[in-house]
């Protein structure tokens, strides 16, 4: 694919990019950036020091996102810019779901999505989704995780989620990251409290 | 072979030069493209990179003067006008920084904890160090349900992760700060160390593992975590050993033997993707794709025949057990930085002796040691910095000859430890 650059782009004309600072002519770690991410990065700096929230900032937050998506406040810059420039957020989550694809194993996008989740107020076809990312990854300690912020967000404690967990159980009785979605729905919705004598005996089964 | 002869293996050999030149590539010139999705965890690389050579005996003699000052000052250039310190200096809006965007260029966690162990590496006195914001901004990266995050946000929101590691770095930062001592000094708030106690015992799981969060998955990086962080509060369990009488405060780690028992059995056989055809050929795992912890470095797309040579030819046997490979969690496949994770909490709680040392080590130093210096993920894989640092720690944990002697908790050696003690400052806030 080829790179993005925003200096030839005349909606950018008005934005001076801020150079990286190093600090020292000895710097520590120094990676061998590609002038896009170079100039991209110098153009988030610009945008994020006068706190614009608009559509073009959203696609320079995309596309850093695409270089390095561990960077991370650009995505509390891009949840700041969706809230602001009060974007689709169903779009958002069309976005994520393609961008996932390729960072499975990155805090921020789960973190990220569960932040527009929230804000949406509906779980709809997200247990779908999370079936298509443990596809991929069976055992990503993310997806678990956002599975189990689901459960809690939308009180699914219930038979379908039980069952779902049976079947990845029965798929790969070595997945531990499903016993332990098991022992959460089973044991998690009741806050401490001791499990009845015909749960236990039940689980034993 | 003779009986009684030791197995084959015991002839490996940590590579010292290749080592050497790894880590001094590292230092002395740039990282290649492919870690620029690493670009926000450039003081943790910058700090491994150094103590890595220190570990090695030749960080003396790999900078000069003038290249020791410079990189203080390149660390010093990150420590933010209000204290405390960014991760990486892709944040920083020079003079265009200002009260009202600095939430996109915070204070972090461990940006902050990194920078502090770097400086004590290059020998700084940490004077220049703005000691009481930092500990000041600890008490606000501090959740009310008693775990830290990364860095505060907007409205004072406490971003990024609630896990060990956040606790982990944060009560690291406290103890190079104030040591043990609890409660305010000299007006200088505390976090809540009870809390954090409660949060960690809220993270034991059934298994005796420590999780993310509550009635999540145990896992052997935040056990790890979590333990060097009790470690770092003194709030350690009361030894199984020595029996100590109770203090009153409140300990992590409610089930010792259980937790114990749970870090021994990270130990395992499924040292590549072969052996994982045994567990349902589930394993996934490799170093482009490894959990969030991790690297993900996809150096994979430099193919090398060097690389590939390096593991031809070498026995596949598990015969006799020679090769023991540690995981992070229950029926996953070995890693590398694993070792690290489950030999760190086994020192910190007086039970190295639990496992067997030398199959682990031969593990490393056959199967994942890379031709070129440095340590993969997994056997065949070209060697990151996170991989081939925390390789080495456990090698100087097991007392491998020619390391320098690690702090396993602090993460480098002891040498640093012992530095960061012997400061003025310091000894006027924990008594010497």
């Amino acid at each position: 694919m080829a790179p993005t650059f925003w200096h030839d782009n005349p909606a950018w004309e008005d934005v001076t990019p801020i150079p990286q600072d190093e600090g020292s002519v000895h710097a520590l770690a120094a990676i061998s950036y590609t002038a896009e991410y170079s100039e991209a990065m110098s153009y988030l700096r610009a945008v994020m020091s006068t706190n614009e929230y608009s559509a073009r900032t959203l696609d320079l937050t995309d596309h850093i996102i695409s270089l390095n998506p561990a960077h991370y406040t650009v995505w509390l810059y891009r949840a700041k810019i969706l809230e602001q420039i009060k974007a689709d957020l169903r779009k958002e989550i069309d976005w994520l779901n393609i961008t996932a694809l390729e960072h499975l194993k990155n805090y921020q996008i789960w973190h990220h999505r569960q932040t527009i989740i929230d804000r949406l107020g509906s779980a709809d076809g997200e247990a779908d989704f999370v079936v298509r990312m443990l596809e991929l990854d069976s055992k990503n300690y993310h997806v678990w995780s956002y599975r189990q912020w689901l459960v809690k967000r939308f009180g699914m404690y219930d038979e379908n989620e039980l069952k779902w967990t049976e079947s990845m159980i029965e798929e790969d009785v070595r997945n531990n990251s499903a016993w332990n979605h098991r022992y959460y729905i089973v044991v998690g919705e009741r806050d401490g409290e001791i499990l009845s004598k015909e749960i236990v005996e039940k689980e034993i089964k | 072979m003779t009986p009684g002869l030791a197995v084959a293996g015991d002839e490996s050999r940590l590579n010292y030069a290749k080592h050497i030149n790894y880590w001094r590539r590292c230092l002395k010139t740039f990282l290649p493209y492919q870690y620029t999705g690493n670009d926000s965890m450039r003081m943790t690389f910058a700090c491994f990179i150094l103590s890595a050579l220190d570990l090695l005996g030749d960080l003396h003699a790999a900078l000069s003067e003038e290249e020791r000052q410079g990189y203080i000052e390149w660390a010093y250039h990150c420590q933010l006008p209000e204290g405390c310190f960014r991760s990486f200096p892709g944040t920083d809006f020079g003079s265009s920084r200002s009260a009202e965007n600095q939430i996109w260029d915070p204070a972090h966690v461990p940006g902050t904890y990194f920078a502090l162990i770097l400086l004590a590496l290059l020998g700084d006195d940490l004077s220049r160090v703005k000691r009481r914001e930092i500990l000041i901004w600890l008490t606000k990266v501090q959740r009310p349900d008693g775990s830290f995050g990364a860095a505060v946000g907007e409205h004072g929101n406490v971003e990024g992760g609630n896990d060990p590691r956040f606790g982990y770095m944060a009560t690291g930062i406290r103890w190079i700060l104030r040591g043990h001592v609890e409660g305010l000094v000299d007006g200088v708030p505390d976090i809540d160390v009870d809390k954090f106690v409660e949060c960690v015992r809220r993270s034991e799981t059934y298994d005796g593992g420590i999780t993310e969060t509550t009635l999540h998955e145990s896992h052997a990086g935040f056990a790890c975590c979590a333990i060097s962080a009790l470690y770092f509060v003194d709030r350690l369990p009361l030894s199984t050993k020595s029996p100590q009488t109770s203090d009153g405060r409140l300990r992590g780690i409610s089930n010792l033997p259980l937790t114990l028992h749970w870090l021994a059995s990270r130990q395992t056989l499924t040292l590549d993707h072969e052996d994982a055809v045994d567990t349902h050929g589930d394993e996934t795992d490799s170093a482009a794709t490894c959990h969030d912890a991790h690297s993900f470095v996809k150096l994979q797309s430099y193919p090398s025949i060097a690389g590939k040579q390096s593991f031809m030819g070498l026995s596949e046997s598990h015969f006799e057990m020679q090769w023991v490979g540690i995981n992070g969690r229950c029926n996953k496949i070995a890693d590398t930085c694993y070792a690290y994770w489950v030999s760190t909490p086994l020192k910190v709680l007086g039970h190295l002796d639990l496992v067997d040392t030398k199959p682990i080590r031969r593990w490393l130093l056959d199967r994942t040691q890379h031709m070129v210096g440095g340590f993969g993920k997994l056997p065949g894989d070209h060697p990151d910095i996170y991989h081939s640092y925390l390789g080495l720690v456990v090698l100087s944990i097991f007392g491998e000859a020619g390391l320098q002697d690690v702090d396993a908790a602090l993460c480098t050696s002891n040498r640093v430890r012992e530095h960061i003690e012997s400061l003025p400052w310091r000894k006027e806030i924990v008594g010497s």
